[in-house]
């Protein structure tokens, strides 16, 4: 019988979630990760699941995985040794960036643009040039790659990232290089910028083609093993891979271009977020998902994650789609502290897990929002983090303490402050991302994960005027489960760069055509029939002055035609406002760029849910005084078993809930109900 | 107003209300911020996202900023000073001004300012604003920033303080003056139009912040925002002895005569967590537009002392309240109406430069040698033939050159430091954009100082104008004056631009200079980069092999500044020890504190314009 896992690699466990034929989830494990051969750690959790259902490897016909082999290998400077061509005179692009510094009072900064990935004694610039046009004005000097080529590889360069000024108008030197390198030395890797980022700005295009080189070594030797690994003598399993954008891929084609998939990870959680919240009814949707030493923050709407084409990796600009996470320093672990002003802050310093919250006993003496969370009732310190840490309120209580008397506040009147200030910072955390993107809040509803979400879900839903706020059943494993639920994808976007009004239809749909092309293309790599899949067009367009452009999605598939560029300049005026608060519709507009996205649904997982417990009552386990509100001082409130609450159980708060690997807190005033897959669902209006 | 400030002081406000408050007001500015860069026309903003916004007080002192661009800090404060001056009494709800007069609230005239008050009951609580630099403003020359006019009202289009909106209502008759005044309307006025958006969405953020914590103890709140950052600030620079700590630099000209040294010079004084900057010494204001009114240098003061002294600090007015200056009038510092100050982004350059020099002196260890120091704005202004399009653009080339060597630490090769912060225009956009070619962009070999922690390097670029003629503004500084080294450290290089003619002529031109040119004509930039830090002959062998293997430092420089010899590509060590020991014999024994490079003594001696 076929089984289908989805296995998520984390900093302290990897989570493996499996289904079976009917696409019912099977059962759920956790193994310690492995950071340095992370590769052992699926094994061991595939393995172990296997086991657990009854079943081996030669069962198994799907993995959908997300790789956190690209984004550590450049977090530890572990990729590639790796080489640049560039255009002559334009070797130092990578050195020089766009000159911008990040901190401007920061004296001692270190550069900005990631110079670790090529020592400027590897950039070899080669004579050619095309114009703004894409015309040529020097031809490729065949020889001059070919003797680089040579140079480089003498000195052990594994790979070779290629960009050249405006291929992204004309790839043909660039493929050109590409092909002689490749004949002479077929063992190199190499990236070209018109097919890693076939976009203008150079500086951009170069980091991106750059990144995607450093990593084709290491993420194909990973992904190869990795598929030899869970492949049995008996079965070819099907290794897929999560997108950056929320899409999963087989692996091949993720190995073909891994910057494609660097940010697996946090696209994996914002998908599963979105498949939750789909099963709770809510597909407009904010998740933010709350760990030791940061809280990070995505929106869904209509079901679909928000995806942005302007993200970071590490600190330098990474032009991909991705998933748009929002990302602040504010976690459990953050610490509380006075400046010198006598002013009381929150983070960005955290405890993190070592020393860990002063409560652990682990040698940490500053209180974090874990000791307060702990001075406040709101957690027990019987049972913590999977009930590995026996927790000391005497020591949170000194903490707090220390830090009260410089500013004159008795402990718990400091504990209900630090958590003020980090919901409030939180809360505008996610109006910035929300309102910056021209979104309300108020017509969302917010989902808590992470360790930390459901703690302060309910107080963020509630400040920030949200509809409801979510608990799912397992808030600490959405990524295996947003790995199953997510679709195969491919993308594929040119630069166009054509004013609306002289547009040539015919050059247009030539366009759309052969981005569908090589999507199809891949989407066959896959084993999805091209024919099966959805296709979805989109323009990127602006005022023809402006330099950030928006994306339009067009009808279906349907040819360009007469009408389709006043309804994309429409709509685009219709998005401006929305985003910006003005819209020019008399004003000149140019389409920059145009894009393909295909996507073939794979399986559509279910998540049975049924409490043990037959009344709410029978779910409780205890009471314990807690505070909400410093007039109402502690009061006794209840404590229960999140997963024996059955269906449709209805609370009144306060209440605790705690689960395994989480607490949810409900304030006095509010609601909850269990829907019929296990969500908690939080009425947030307090009073 | 009395009458609020006795109703607030009878109500309270705790510390988490306070810091609740005050990440909501950065949030805010961030948020205004986004929106200004994000929905701007013309390329400047665009690319380069030169603009800022703040939020203030209802007395105009600044309670939040968002850090684009730091030579806008504090640069609005006089503009808003100057509307509540003019306009209090007289304004009203859904009331927009602007202004761009240096001589009433403004910096120079391509920055417009656009003032939001915020009323709650009828009375203004709060004010959100941005300032933001304009492609053009009209004026003699395409993008208004000649360094050569002799009065302002050559420079541009002045707008005094004036109602932009009316009530809600657009006052069309303004926003038709500036269109018919500046060259790219469209994109002066789109610009002023993301100014308004975002002073507007500051608003809205702002009555929601009454709506939540309540009026007075908003107003409250505001003043002990205020009054913690002047703490932090004087706890700060109560660790500096009391000095007196002296520098001086110089301008290579005064923006129309070349080689004509002007003299800018600081005394930092520090009593009880305060700072007295004296400018007493300066030289008078310029002929050309270097000049600046007191908002600019402020700036560049509080620049330095922000990133030297509390770069943590909240952007707020308490900060600055520490902070005392003399700005003797009559100076380049502090200029007489109708003085031009077009060009004065050169000026905040040196400002800031004269008072690291300071302050490396009473903060020992935690200043850089000298940056490049120089905002290399080359306009080019023309019509493209291939097009029949008129264009006004920045030169598509790094504006900036290195960064100074750091005590612990070698320069940033061609970043934006000091009071300069934009963004490079890519090659990519500016060929698109233009009838131009970049030939090449290169670090330049040798431009770093030398140093224990070398200077960062600038670049080497070549450019040619395709198509039809142009206007090409040529403005920048330290042609004539290098950057200086530090604590044993040496200067870098001078910057340099060679014009090469179609016809084949060439000429060296002066760090200010305002050309025709035609196609096939070319211009070769040397930008220079930063100081030197520590004495070169102490960099490890390693570092200066390294510079070697890389290009930074030629052969021939790594024996002569760093006394390492290198053959075969590897230190020949036992030669580089007795070189380096002869080098060390032949220095001169000198306060070796600064080093201003080989030319400083002939330069200073040039004649200054009388």
């Amino acid at each position: 019988m076929s089984i289908t896992i989805g296995i998520d690699i984390g900093g302290t466990f990897t989570d493996v979630v499996s289904l079976d034929t009917e696409g019912n989830v099977a059962a759920f494990a956790k193994v310690a990760s492995t950071p340095h051969d992370p590769g052992a750690a699926v094994v061991a959790g595939v393995d172990k699941i296997l086991g657990m259902v009854g079943k081996d490897r030669s069962d198994l016909e799907r993995v959908a995985h997300s790789s956190t082999v690209s984004l550590n290998a450049i977090l530890e400077r572990k990729g590639a040794k790796l080489g640049i061509l560039c255009t002559e005179g334009f070797e130092d692009i990578l050195v020089i960036g766009r000159q911008k510094r990040t901190d401007m009072y920061d004296l001692f900064l270190d550069p900005e643009t990631p110079q670790f990935l090529c020592p400027r004694e590897r950039m070899y610039g080669i004579p050619e040039r095309l114009d703004s046009s894409g015309d040529v004005v020097v031809d490729l000097n065949e020889e001059a790659v070919v003797d680089a080529a040579r140079r480089l590889v003498d000195c052990g360069v594994t790979s070779i990232a290629i960009c050249f000024l405006f291929s992204y108008l004309a790839p043909d030197h660039e493929r050109r290089a590409r092909d002689l390198i490749g004949r002479q030395y077929p063992d190199v890797k190499i990236s070209i910028s018109s097919e890693v980022d076939p976009h203008m700005r150079e500086y951009e295009r170069l980091v991106m083609t750059a990144f995607d080189a450093y990593l084709k070594p290491v993420a194909e030797t990973y992904l190869r093993n990795l598929a030899d690994n869970l492949t049995s003598e008996s079965s070819a399993v099907t290794l897929q891979i999560m997108q950056s954008r929320g899409g999963i891929v087989g692996w091949r084609q993720a190995a073909e271009r891994p910057i494609t998939t660097a940010l697996s990870g946090p696209a994996a959680g914002v998908i599963g977020a979105g498949y939750c919240g789909r099963g709770a009814g809510a597909t407009n949707l904010i998740s933010v998902d709350i760990g030791g030493t940061s809280c990070d923050i995505a929106l869904i709407t209509g079901g679909k994650p928000l995806v942005t084409g302007e993200g970071k990796l590490d600190r330098y600009p990474l032009r991909q789609q991705m998933v748009d996470v929002s990302c602040i320093g504010a976690g459990g672990g953050s610490i509380a502290w006075v400046d010198q002003g006598g002013a009381l802050k929150v983070g960005p310093q955290s405890a993190g897990a070592s020393p860990g919250p002063a409560c652990y006993g682990r040698g940490g003496t500053e209180p974090t929002i874990t000791d307060a969370s702990l001075v406040l009732g709101y957690l027990d310190a019987e049972e913590f983090g999977w009930g590995e840490v026996k927790a000391e309120p005497e020591r949170a209580r000194e903490a707090l303490g220390r830090l009260g008397d410089k500013i004159g506040m008795d402990v718990p009147t400091l504990a209900l402050g630090m958590h003020r200030i980090i919901n409030a910072m939180m809360a505008d955390a996610i109006k910035l991302a929300s309102v910056d993107r021209g979104y309300d809040p108020r017509k969302f509803a917010l989902m808590g994960l992470g360790g930390g979400g459901p703690v302060h879900a309910a107080a963020l839903a509630a400040s920030l005027g949200c509809r409801k706020a979510i608990i799912p059943p397992l808030p600490g494993v959405l990524c295996a489960n947003g790995l199953l639920a997510a679709q195969i994808e491919h993308e594929q976007s040119r630069t166009f760069l054509r004013k609306t009004e002289h547009i040539d239809l015919q050059e247009m749909e030539r366009e759309f055509t052969e981005l569908t092309a090589v999507c199809r293309q891949r989407m066959a790599g896959d084993g999805v029939d091209p024919d099966a899949a959805r296709v979805n067009r989109f323009a990127y367009i602006r005022y023809s002055n402006q330099s950030y452009d928006l994306e339009i999605a067009l009808d279906g598939t349907e040819p360009v035609g007469a009408t389709t560029v006043e309804r994309i300049v429409g709509d685009f005026n219709i998005e401006h406002e929305r985003l910006y608060g003005y819209s020019r519709s008399n004003q000149e507009t140019t389409i920059v760029a145009l894009g393909v996205v295909l996507s073939h649904p794979v399986s559509n997982p279910v998540f049975a849910y049924s409490g043990e417990a037959r009344s709410v009552d029978e779910a409780r386990k205890s009471s314990r005084m807690a505070l909400f509100d410093l007039n109402e001082g502690y009061r006794s409130t209840d404590v229960y078993d999140r997963q024996k609450l059955p269906v449709a159980a209805r609370i009144a708060g306060p209440a605790i809930l705690e689960q395994r690997d989480t607490t949810t807190i409900l304030f006095p005033g509010q609601h909850l109900v269990v829907d019929a897959v296990g969500n908690l669902i939080i009425e947030p209006s307090v009073g | 107003m009395l009458v609020a400030e006795k109703e607030v002081a009878s109500i309270e406000i705790d510390p988490v209300t306070l810091e609740v408050i005050r990440n909501r007001l950065n949030v805010v500015a961030d948020e205004m911020e986004s929106i200004l860069l994000r929905s701007s026309f013309s390329a400047i903003m665009k690319e380069a996202l030169d603009g800022s916004t703040a939020i203030f007080d209802a007395g105009g002192n600044t309670i939040a900023q968002a850090s684009a661009i730091p030579v806008h800090l504090g640069s609005l404060i006089p503009a808003v000073r100057k509307v509540i001056e003019l306009f209090e009494g007289n304004m009203v709800e859904g009331d927009i001004f602007c202004l761009n007069d240096p001589y009433k609230g403004g910096t120079h005239l391509p920055d417009i300012n656009v003032i939001c008050p915020v009323f709650h009951d009828g009375v203004p609580i709060a004010y959100s604003a941005s300032i933001a630099h304009k492609q053009d403003i009209g004026g003699r020359v395409p993008g208004s920033t000649p360094p050569d006019s002799t009065e302002l009202f050559a420079e541009g289009l002045i707008i005094p303080p004036m109602k932009l909106f009316k009530a809600g209502e657009r006052n069309e008759d303004l926003f038709e003056m500036i269109a018919s005044n500046v060259r790219v309307p469209e994109g002066v006025v789109g610009d002023i139009e993301a100014q308004v958006a975002c002073c507007l969405m500051g608003r809205r953020r702002i009555l929601e912040l009454v709506d939540e914590v309540g009026h007075d103890r908003l107003v409250l709140g505001f003043d002990h925002l205020q009054d913690h950052a002047e703490r932090l600030t004087r706890e700060a620079l109560a660790k500096a002895p009391p000095g007196p700590f002296e520098f001086s630099d110089y301008l290579d000209d005064n923006g129309i005569d070349p080689h004509t040294p002007v003299k800018i010079a600081v005394k930092l004084s520090f009593e009880d967590g305060t700072v007295i900057a004296d400018f007493t010494g300066t030289d008078p204001q310029a002929r050309g537009a270097l000049n600046c009114v007191p908002s600019t240098t402020l700036a560049a003061v509080y620049f330095a002392i922000r990133a030297v002294c509390v770069p943590q600090a909240p952007k707020c007015e308490g900060v600055h309240r520490a902070i005392r200056t003399i700005f003797p009038e009559g100076t380049i510092v502090n200029a007489s109406f109708p003085a031009p100050v077009a060009a004065r982004t050169i000026t905040v350059r040196r400002i800031v430069s004269v008072m690291m020099g300071a302050l490396a002196q009473a903060f020992p260890g935690r200043v850089p040698a000298a940056c490049d120091g120089q905002s290399n704005y080359i306009y080019v202004g023309g019509s493209d033939p291939k097009v029949s399009r008129k264009y006004v653009s920045m030169l598509g080339v790094p504006t900036s050159g290195g960064m100074g060597g750091r005590p612990g630490k070698d320069g940033v090769d061609v970043i934006s430091s000091d009071a300069s912060n934009i963004v490079r225009y890519p090659v990519e956009a500016f060929e698109a954009d233009t009838p131009f070619r970049v030939k090449y962009l290169r670090l330049w070999q040798d431009s770093g100082g030398p140093g224990r922690y070398r200077g960062g390097l600038g670049y080497h670029s070549e450019i040619e104008l395709l198509r039809g003629d142009a206007v090409m503004t040529h403005r920048r500084d330290r042609h004539d004056f290098a950057p200086w080294g530090l604590d044993g450290g040496t200067a870098a290089p001078c910057c340099r631009t060679i014009l090469h003619r179609g016809n084949g002529d060439s000429e060296d031109v002066p760090s200010k200079f305002v050309t025709g040119i035609a196609a096939g004509d070319r211009i070769e930039i040397f930008t220079t980069g930063g100081g030197g830090y520590g004495d070169p002959l102490q960099r490890p062998f390693d570092a200066v092999l390294a510079d070697v293997r890389s290009g930074r430092v030629s052969a021939e420089k790594a024996a002569s500044d760093y006394g390492v010899v290198i053959v075969d590509g590897a230190v020949a060590e036992d030669a580089s020890r007795e070189l380096r020991d002869r080098l060390s014999r032949q220095r001169p024994v000198a306060d070796h504190r600064f080093d201003r490079g080989p030319e400083y003594a002939e330069r200073l001696a040039l004649p200054r314009y009388e």
